[in-house]
Formats: structure tokens, sequence, C-alpha cells
């Protein structure tokens, strides 16, 4: 009843704002301002990315199978809930996984620390039944290096008993069923964990529902660990994530996308940063240099950047003075500079470019 | 040469075994002494350390060249977890940085296991050059030929590499190969003193049955009556990944006590890795597969194979029934045939190639991008989705085209009206139809024979095979009273999630609950 119930809160909170897909692209965190912008607006930040492998098909047909079931029904053009709907909403409102999501703050974190966790796992388990030879469990480069650089740094140290003592101390924090769910997941020396399917079939419940219940312990684990740091030292290292976006961008204009993203405007973050709104402005071009993911809409018009774009093959240069000469004078420098950083995007063949 | 080497220590030092199987000292000793090598293996007797054992005694790099992508991950993964660091596997999803990377150092790797189409990439060919290179493996060497079962256009252009690479000592192995189809490797890399190792391909310790049935609850029927008195490894093939799901929920309910899953190529790598891994730890005893389920897994319990849906010829049936009884033990084959099954090998193979009407639009399509002066755009995807085609169709279309000297590469423009080109390849369609077609009513007519079953379905293959007399096949008569397989142990399902925690991680009294 997980899915429903998140489906429903969103319905009920979007009402006719949006058509179903802004649902979607909610849950499967869409990496652009206006998805994140739709989850503040509608006051589903806990929702925002919570399932990011779910297909655009597989969303469907929950609607779908939603509608048959009667929770939901069709009434001009959008989805309204249906009293059976209420009690499904009612029921998921009950349950401890409401309190745990919280995806504006996890999403992507979530996946990266639970990899790490199961493959740390597996290697500690393992090196201390002196095996060295496993087949990891996780194969992504980027977990894999991160795992042999964490083990590497702790070589002198057998952490083995600290991190049973800190995973089970932490498996505390949520009902003893969700900690076995949780658990069944991991594999060590001579035990593989169960597969997503295996264990929605021994809980009984439907995979888009056993992996939303996932998220959800996880999330609640990694508020925990967040809010007692001292308390999880080797978690704490395992939950501290440098996402890929943030990897180039300096760590300052990181701190801006990160307000930017929980829905600031500019001139809020120059004062809640107290740095001078042309700080403010560069970091936006640094992250849109750096993010392809990054929309620039919300500061440049598309009418702008068609200008701006016209501007630009009349002046034959990318000297912003030039540029700025061939503009309208409501163009600021900003926005030139956030044309130029996409460049390669908006006007492909151009030769200019290198 | 080889006389310095001790090769059975060595294969002790680096494998763990303490003998060679059948062929493997043969084409080794060969390979280490230079010369070309053709080596026909049956499935399940160790192909692969024909190469990795060389690789490891050579000086220089051995290169692998490995149709299917996961079969290499797979591969890589064991050996890594061997301690065979210098091990690699390039493939078209390592990302721009890590290819630069290990690009520039490729001379320290021992084993580089690479796909037929990365071979066709300049920038590796450039690098590779540079590099002292002993020995080039073909593995799965049938996918050179078109009369193969398997056939795979860039094995072609494989000659072409090794000319480019100085014409390294090449060993090609497969484990099915028609003589015809050994020949056609043979010409087709153009190397005439090549040394054959051709083995006998029948595996006299699996027995070969089929059971005739009307309906599919009819299939469940068996599967279940045979093995609630056997718990052991069993693998279910599928033609399906939806039936390959469906019956496996079925099954868990007819068979609680067994362990069953489903493996398809449409899970997630995380659940694919798990449930591969359960089964060779014996934490799994029936698995519900479809064919990508097996390749490179090395697990030598396996005890039934059976087929809930047959394959479209019979080198795939020999290689899938090859995963059983790898330790010499006894094992079953049990084919379920229902004749309306047949529709569905035959709609696989419509599906593979282009049909005319596909050809027709893919005709109109490069006529239209001509009269508009548009070259042929250069990510494939674009082109196979406006064609509404699928990838096999799309790749037979392409190598096809290039054939026929339509380069496709960096999107070259569609130069004249190649309507004769299209009848031509319409023609080629045909006889790769045919040849299916053929391959299947060979696979119908083994299902049908009252003949000896294990004397036919090796005919093509081989002369002879080991008379087998107890668990020969269903034809000459066998039943499984007697048999009786080594069942396997149970997993103890600990109660509490604390305790599963100190099994994890091995703390306290963990060993007591074992």
């Amino acid at each position: 009843m997980y899915t429903e119930g998140i489906i429903l809160e969103c319905i009920k909170q979007i009402k006719d704002n949006r058509t179903i897909y802004g649902i979607y692209h909610i849950l499967a965190g869409k990496k652009s301002i206006q998805s994140v912008h739709d989850a503040r607006l509608f006051r589903l930040e806990k929702y925002y990315g919570i399932y990011q492998t779910m297909t655009r098909e597989s969303f469907i047909s929950i609607i779908t199978t939603m509608q048959k079931n009667n929770l939901i029904k069709m009434d001009k053009d959008y989805y309204q809930i249906t009293d059976t709907g209420e009690a499904v909403l009612k029921e998921y409102r009950a349950s401890n996984l409401v309190t745990y999501l919280n995806g504006i703050r996890f999403t992507g974190r979530d996946i990266t620390f639970i990899e790490r966790l199961y493959l740390l796992v597996q290697t500690y388990s393992n090196i201390k039944a002196n095996n060295n030879a496993f087949i990891p469990i996780i194969d992504r480069p980027e977990i894999t290096s991160w795992v042999r650089t964490f083990y590497q740094q702790k070589r002198h140290i057998d952490i083995t008993e600290t991190l049973y003592k800190e995973l089970y101390q932490l498996l505390t924090y949520v009902s003893d069923l969700e900690a076995e769910f949780f658990i069944n997941r991991f594999t060590g020396y001579k035990y593989i964990g169960r597969s997503m399917d295996q264990l929605a079939n021994e809980y009984q419940l439907t995979r888009d529902n056993a992996s939303i219940l996932l998220i959800g312990i996880i999330h609640r684990l990694l508020h925990v660990i967040g809010d007692e740091s001292s308390t999880f030292e080797i978690l704490t290292d395992v939950a501290s994530v440098t996402t890929n976006n943030q990897k180039f961008i300096t760590n300052t204009a990181n701190q801006t996308y990160q307000l930017l993203r929980d829905g600031y405007h500019i001139q809020q973050i120059a004062d809640k940063r107290n740095l001078k709104l042309n700080t403010i402005y560069d970091h936006i071009v640094e992250i849109a240099l750096y993010d392809r993911d990054m929309e620039i809409e919300s500061f440049v018009k598309e009418e702008d950047q068609s200008e701006i774009l016209a501007a630009i093959q009349k002046a034959r240069s990318y000297k912003l003075k030039a540029i700025k000469d061939h503009c309208h004078d409501s163009i600021s420098y900003f926005q030139i500079r956030l044309v130029l950083a996409r460049l390669k995007e908006l006007l492909p063949g151009d030769d200019m470019h290198d | 040469m080889t006389n310095s080497y001790r090769l059975e220590e060595e294969l002790k030092r680096y494998f763990g075994y303490s003998t060679f199987r059948v062929g493997q000292k043969e084409i080794i000793m060969d390979v280490l002494n230079g010369h070309d090598v053709l080596g026909i293996l049956p499935t399940g007797t160790g192909k692969s350390i024909c190469y990795q054992l060389p690789a490891r005694l050579l000086d220089g790099v051995t290169i692998v060249v490995s149709p299917l992508i996961s079969l290499m991950m797979d591969q890589v993964k064991e050996l890594k977890a061997m301690n065979f660091k210098d091990t690699i596997a390039i493939n078209s999803f390592l990302d721009y940085e890590s290819k630069r990377r290990i690009y520039q150092s490729l001379g320290r790797y021992k084993l580089l296991y690479v796909s037929p189409e990365i071979l066709q990439q300049q920038e590796l060919l450039h690098y590779l050059k540079n590099v002292n290179i002993s020995l080039f493996v073909i593995d799965e060497a049938h996918c050179i030929s078109q009369w193969g079962h398997e056939f795979r256009p860039d094995y072609q252009k494989l000659k072409l590499v090794m000319e480019i690479l100085g014409n390294p000592p090449v060993l090609a192995l497969s484990a099915t190969a028609t003589k015809e189809v050994q020949d056609d490797i043979i010409h087709s890399i153009d190397r005439q003193a090549i040394k054959r190792h051709i083995y006998p391909m029948d595996r006299h310790n699996i027995a070969l049955t089929i059971q005739e049935v009307m309906t599919n609850d009819e299939k469940i029927d068996i599967i279940s009556n045979t093995l609630k008195n056997h718990r052991v490894p069993t693998l279910i093939y599928f033609s399906s990944k939806l039936a390959a799901e469906t019956v496996s929920f079925k099954l868990s309910q007819r068979l609680p006590n067994h362990r069953i899953a489903f493996y398809h190529g449409g899970m997630e790598a995380v659940d694919r890795i798990s449930i591969q891994q359960q089964f060779m730890n014996d934490q799994i005893d029936i698995i519900c597969c479809t064919s990508a389920f097996g390749m490179g897994i090395n697990k030598n319990n396996i005890r039934f194979v059976f087929h809930y849906h047959f394959p479209g010829q019979i080198e795939s049936f020999i290689q899938e029934i090859g995963r059983a009884g790898r330790d010499g033990k006894q094992s079953i084959s049990i084919v379920l045939y229902a004749k309306q099954d047949e529709f569905l090998p035959k709609q696989l193979i419509e599906n593979e190639l282009p049909t005319d009407e596909d050809l027709n639009r893919a005709y109109r399509y490069l006529n239209h991008l001509h009269k508009q002066d548009q070259p042929i755009p250069a990510d494939g995807n674009v082109v196979q989705s406006a064609l509404e085609i699928s990838e096999t169709q799309w790749r037979f279309l392409i190598a096809q085209l290039e054939k026929h000297g339509i380069k496709y590469e960096n999107g070259l423009k569609y130069e004249q009206h190649h309507a004769k080109i299209f009848q031509q390849i319409k023609y080629t369609r045909n006889e790769r139809l045919n040849l299916k077609h053929d391959k299947l009513r060979d696979m119908l007519h083994w299902l049908q024979t009252t003949n000896c079953l294990r004397e036919e379905l090796y005919s093509k293959f081989q002369k002879g095979y080991t008379p087998v007399d107890e668990y020969c096949c269903s034809n000459c008569g066998i039943t499984l009273k007697n048999f009786n397989p080594v069942e396997s142990r149970t997993e103890i399902n600990l109660p509490t999630w604390e305790k599963k925690l100190k099994r994890l991680l091995l703390i306290g009294d963990y060993h007591e609950t074992e």
C-alpha cells in the first residue's frame, strides 16, 4: 500500500495543477529545477527521488491498476481520490514509512550509502574468515574503489567489531521487522543476501512496495546517523557522499546549489550566505557549466536565450560586451554567461565554439 | 620450449587443480609452442583454462575476444576473485576516463577481454599495436561462421584486426562447431596450418529424456513430481522472461521446501549477481531462467536441467544441458515437449531478421535521406527507432549494408539508388532464415525421433559416442527409481535480525548456529 498511498498523497496535494507525470518526475527524482520546485510547492519534498529505478511504463501501469481498483477516478482530465482511495491513504498515513522518507535530503546519497555498506560488510565478513577470494555483490566501479580505499586506510585496525556494534545500535532505531527486512539483503562470508524480488515475496509485498520500504528504512537510518555522528563513526564515513555533480563544483558553489535546490531565490541565498549577489551569479554559471542537468530556463527565458544566440552570431564573438551590445537592455550579463555555458547544446553546429 | 614448464605444477599453483581435463594439456602445449590452435571442447570441460594458464606463463598480453559482455564480466570477476588482478574487460560500458586510463597502460595487463565491436575502434587498435601480444584468443569461435548458430558479423573482421596487430598466434575455441563450421572458422581467419584439437562433445553422465505433454499445467506437474523427492541444484529453461517469473511463483507453491528463484536479463545488476551467487552457494535449489543464465556459471553439481520451452537449435540445447553434471556425476536432462510450443522458436526466428516490409522501409528511409542530401544519423539508436526494428535486426542490416560498401561509420552518405543491393540483402536474409528454419527442423526432428536420443543428438557433430548402459535416454528406456543424488544442505534460517547481523560479521557465537 506504500506506493499507492504515496501517489494518493501526491494527487491530493497537486490537485489539477500538474498532469500525472508531474508526480512521476517527483518520485523518479528528475533533476530539474522545475521538479524540485514542484516538490517544494506542493509540499512533497519527502517523496522527491525515492524511486529512481521506476520506469515511466511501470508508473503508468501502477496508475492504471489504481484506477481499476477504484482508488482514483478520472474527472475532467485529472485524477480524483475515491472513498476507497481515502481509506488506503489513511492506512498509509498511519505507517512508519511516512515519518521515514526524506527524499529531497537523501536522494542519490541513499543508494550510494547502501551499496557501500553492502560491499563493506561483505568485505569485512570474508576477510575475517580469511577468505580473500569472493565475488563482490556490488560491481559499480565508484563503489568498489571507495570500499578499497576505505579498507586500505583502516588496514591497521580491525573495525569489524565496531562496524557490528554501530549497525546493531543503528537498527534499534527501526522496528524489528524493518531491521530484519533490511539485514536480509546483506551478503557475508558464505552467505549471499536476498534479491529484491525474493524479499518482496518473503514479506508478501509487491516489488514496488518492497523497494520503497527499503528506501524509507535507509532514509530513517541516514537521519539517525546524521543526528548522532559521534556514535556512528564508521557509518558517518559510509554515509558521507560528494555526488558526481559536486565533484567538479567548488564547495561554495555547491552550497549555493543546495540552497537553490531547496527552493531559495538568488537574493535569499545571497542574504542567507552573506555574499554579494554577483558571487551567487558566478556560482550559478559554474553549476550550469558542470551540471548539464541543471535547467537554466528559470534564469533566462527561452525567448531571451534565442535573442542571445542571435546576438552571438551577429557579434561573431564570445565577448560579453559585444554580445550585450546586440541585445536588448533587459538582458543581463549573467544571462549571457549562462547561455554561453550551454552553448554547445544550444548551438550544436557552431564552429566558433571549440 | 614446453619442457621448461611443469604444466601440472603451474595448474595447481594458479588454479588449484591437480590434473588437467581432457584436451586441456594438449591444447596448452601447442599454444605455448607458438602454434595456431583450433580447440573444440564440450561445454563444461574448462575451455577457459586453455588460455588463462598460457596467459600466466607467456610474456606479453593475451587478448580474448568474447561475444558476450556479461560472460566477459563474469570471467573477469572470477579471475579477480582468484587474485588475477592484471585482468580487465574492455567494452562499450566503460566511461571515457577509465578507458583512457586503461588504454595508456595496456601493457601491464596479462589478460585482456574485449568485445568484437570494440576491436573495430581505431583508438584501441592504435594502443594495442604498441603492446607485445603473445596470444590472440577467439572464444565462441563459431560466431565467425554464418553457418554457425550464433553468427556475429564483427567476428568476420577479426582477420583484419589480427593483421593490424602483426598476426599473433591464434587460439580459436568453441564448444559446438560442426565440421563445416570448423572449416569456415579456419577459412575466415586464414590459418590453414592450424592445429586441430577436436574432442567428442557427448556427455556420458547426462541422461537425455523427453516427455511429451499437452498443456503447461502438465509440465508443472512433472517438474514438481520429479523434484519433490530430490532437493538438488536444478535449472529450468524458458524462452520468455514472463514465463520464467510466473512458473517460478507457481512452483514455489507446489514445492514449499525448495528454494526457488527466477533469473533473466531484465533484472537489475545487483539482483542478478545476488541470484547467481545464491545458486552457487546452495542457497537456491531451482532457478527458472532464460538463456541469459548459465554462461560462465561454474557450478559443478547441477543435477537436473529442464526445458520448459525447447530452444530453436540443437547447438543451444547441447550448451544448456552441458551445465549439468560438471562434477562427472549422474545428471538428467528433461525436455517438456508440447507440440504447440513450436511457434515460439519460429516467432523468435522471424523477430531476429528484418522482414520484407522492414527492408522496404529501410530502403525508402535511405532514399529519402539521399534526396534531402542528408547523411545517415551517426547514432544507430536513432535509425533503429526510425525504422522500428529490433537490435538484432539492426545489426543484421548494418552488417549487410557495410558488406555492400554503404559505410555507416561517421554517418556517411547514401550515395546512389541501391535497389539492387536491397535485393541482395533480401536474398541473404532468406538464406539466413532458411538456415535457422533448418536448425529448428533438426531440433524438432530430434524431439520426435524414436531412435536413441544420444546417438541422434550428436550425430551432426561427431562420429559415434560413448555408449551408456543404465541412464542413456528415454527412448532406450530409463527409470529414475535408483537415482539418488546428494541433497542440498539446509540453510539455517536464523530467527532474529540480531543473530543474522552476528552471522554476517562473524561475531562471537555465530558458528554455534551452523
